[in-house]
């Protein structure tokens, strides 16, 4: 298994150094840090495997976390409302957030999201079909063929595992694609 | 293995631990002995065909028995009737229980697991539609895939923080739920000659 990318994003300097001092003994991870304030660096943001950011960050740019809910964590100094996103808490012991980082880390190497990870494409055929759309709706609005329609659909269900459409919905809104 | 009339009952219990739920709703409770199946079926009165089918093909998923159930109209109608009322009274309540727990236990709010129950609400309104007529048994295959998308939902997608122990309870207990509809929707093929 090669090295795993990880990003730091946040304004705060002390943050990033933190952070990077925890990740040091972890094995096969390259870290780099990107201003929070910045459009996440030149290129394809999507080339890091691990995304670790603020909170102030995180609800900025949450459009951009939300469809990467799975491989991001989030450092908070407080009690955060919702955990679906992975979090460590500042005010945890080195131990604890090493051993927080480390198990995070550990299952982003292990993950198998590449083969579930939906194309752009996909996506917007499951935002539809999870707003209620039927598929000549859908091909109208994508204008694409009722087939090419329901090949995406196939191939989403196939990659997801999920078949109906109030499962989709669901999914949707569990990462973002359907508020 | 294959249950026959000479089988011990006890045998197949422990071989298929599952099918204790199933026991229940012909009046066998634990405790069962050493007694055949034609034994424990003759002094209950239960019509052992019927039993044996159903036990064959709760543990095997391609056993087709669609001529015992056919023919035997009343003992398998009387058979999903107490199904219905076993999802109702616990194998429902059971993956609600677990999930409210889950919830309930967790540190902070994981909106992901609120969303699953939610879904398995809306899916819990189907089970029981399903199962409601007394007279028309027709199977509903969409519950299945509905139960199967809330496994994949925890198995493949979920993230955030969640009690480990409790979620597997939950999703053992969805699984088990989605392999007893399984049964269900079978028999009811079967009733109605599809």
């Amino acid at each position: 298994m090669g090295s795993l990318n990880i990003a730091i994003i946040t304004n705060n300097t002390l943050t990033y150094l933190g952070v990077k001092l925890l990740l040091r003994d972890i094995p096969s991870v390259a870290v780099c840090r990107i201003d929070g304030s910045s459009a996440f660096g030149d290129g394809n943001p999507d080339r890091f495997d691990v995304l670790i950011t603020d909170v102030s960050t995180c609800i900025a740019h949450i459009d951009f976390f939300l469809p990467r809910r799975s491989k991001t964590m989030i450092i908070a100094d407080t009690e955060i409302g919702d955990s679906s996103f992975a979090h460590i808490d500042t005010r945890w012991s080195v131990d604890a957030l090493s051993g927080k980082l480390a198990d995070f880390v550990e299952l982003q190497q292990h993950s198998t999201s590449p083969q579930t990870e939906l194309s752009q494409r996909e996506i917007e055929v499951l935002t539809l079909v999870a707003s209620g759309k039927i598929n000549k709706e859908i091909a109208d609005a994508l204008q694409i063929s009722i087939n090419t329609v329901l090949t995406h659909r196939k191939n989403i269900s196939a990659k997801l595992g999920i078949k109906s459409v109030s499962g989709l919905s669901v999914y949707a809104m569990m990462n973002g694609y359907l508020k | 293995m294959i249950v026959t009339k000479d089988t011990k009952l006890h045998d197949v219990v422990i071989n298929e631990p599952a099918i204790i739920a199933v026991l229940s709703r012909f009046g066998i409770t634990l405790g069962i002995g050493d007694k055949s199946v034609r034994l424990v079926c003759d002094e209950r009165g239960i019509n052992a065909t019927v039993f044996i089918a159903v036990k064959n093909s709760f543990i095997n998923d391609e056993y087709v028995a669609a001529d015992v159930f056919s023919s035997n109209t009343a003992d398998t109608a009387s058979f999903l009737k107490n199904t219905a009322s076993y999802y109702s009274r616990f194998l429902i309540p059971n993956v609600e229980q677990h999930f409210n727990l889950l919830i309930r236990r967790n540190t902070a709010v994981n909106s992901n697991l609120e969303l699953m129950r939610n879904f398995f609400n809306e899916v819990k309104i189907d089970i029981l539609d399903m199962v409601s007529s007394e007279t028309n048994y027709a199977p509903c295959p969409a519950v299945e895939d509905k139960l199967g998308d809330l496994i994949s939902m925890i198995v493949i997608h979920l993230s955030g923080d969640y009690d480990v122990n409790l979620c597997q309870a939950v999703l053992f207990a969805i699984i088990g739920l989605k392999k007893d509809i399984n049964l269900y929707n079978r028999i009811c093929c079967c009733i109605a000659g599809k």
